[in-house]
């Protein structure tokens, strides 16, 4: 069964459709929003938010488009409502983002190392309108024409936003981090990436 | 070639092993919480809009609606003034479209000093010499 016809089902209230869903989506969202926030638990309660609104407005969804779609954009749209409300912008000043190897991440797979809080730090420190589709393209892996529908942008600007957002994460790393590692994903986050 | 993306480095979390079962819960809490929430919010746009309607009629009512009144508050200045005619073209005839409640008439001039007015109906016929 596709994802359309689940949410038809879903449309007429059928919970195990929209549990079908759930399952297939959480990890996803649950990644992106903590990617989005950096707060793992904020994370997880706005993915729950996110699945409530998929159930509760699914009659607002029109297949026209890609289902992933319209899921990330309810995502995005709370992480951003979440993001003005805390207007939290924890503003880490950079002579204080230090390569600390012995760092502690929610990540999986990866390395728990001080780069990847490097990492967490520097895109914690992007401004969301940046953060967004730099997530979008990098860490979801979605097309520029996707970033712009998931985000309502024409697909010129979701083109600057992320050029301009690697730029600013480029700088970001180039100025908190001064061992190798960090110059080398500098380097390859300069020349790697089109 | 596939481009090599720094942000992989992140590394993926995934959701908590319970996170469906609290989805289904927060699911289940929600329909039962918006049911009744969604009937007091009909009843309260019906409520409103009863209200409103209230509201309009009897600004209608008091401001735009406006009693013709009597001849005595005609002549006291009180009755509107567009039901009072000063003059026509000659050889016009204007209808005047007015109703006279002479009951009100007498109880309203009752109340100045020694004034008694005795009613009679002296024919049954209209004189066709009196125009109005």
């Amino acid at each position: 069964m596709d994802e359309q016809e689940l949410m038809s089902r879903v449309k007429e209230g059928d919970e195990a459709a929209f549990a079908r869903i759930v399952s297939l989506y959480k990890d996803r969202i649950v990644n992106f929003l903590y990617q989005m926030t950096g707060d793992y638990e904020k994370a997880v309660d706005l993915s729950q938010e996110t699945f409530m609104r998929v159930y509760f407005k699914a009659d607002k969804y029109k297949p026209v488009a890609a289902f992933s779609s319209w899921v990330y954009t309810i995502a995005s749209n709370l992480a951003k409502t979440d993001f003005k409300r805390r207007n939290r912008s924890v503003t880490i000043p950079l002579d204080d983002v230090q390569n600390d190897l012995k760092a502690g991440s929610f990540s999986e797979g990866a390395a728990d190392s001080g780069l990847a809080r490097n990492l967490r730090q520097a895109l914690d420190n992007l401004s969301p309108r940046y953060r967004l589709p730099v997530i979008l393209k990098d860490v979801e892996g979605y097309s520029q024409e996707e970033i712009a529908a998931i985000i309502k942008k024409p697909v010129g600007t979701v083109k600057a936003r992320i050029s301009r957002g690697r730029h600013m994460l480029k700088k970001y790393l180039e100025k908190a981090v001064s061992g190798n590692e960090a110059l080398s994903l500098a380097k390859e986050y300069e020349n790697g990436r089109a | 070639m596939e481009e090599l993306s720094p942000l992989e480095k992140l590394g993926r979390v995934k959701a908590p092993p319970d996170f469906e079962r609290r989805v289904m819960d927060r699911l289940a809490h929600l329909k039962r919480t918006k049911a009744p929430a969604a009937l007091f919010g009909l009843r309260l746009s019906l409520a409103g809009g009863l209200t409103a309607l209230l509201i309009c009629f009897l600004l209608v009512n008091v401001f735009v609606l406006q009693k013709p009144g009597t001849l005595a508050d005609r002549n006291r200045g009180l009755a509107p003034a567009r039901s009072v005619v000063t003059s026509a073209p000659a050889g016009q005839v204007i209808p005047v479209m007015e109703s006279m409640n002479y009951s009100q008439e007498v109880r309203g001039l009752a109340a100045d000093p020694k004034a008694i007015y005795i009613l009679e109906n002296v024919s049954y016929e209209t004189y066709p010499g009196i125009q109005y």
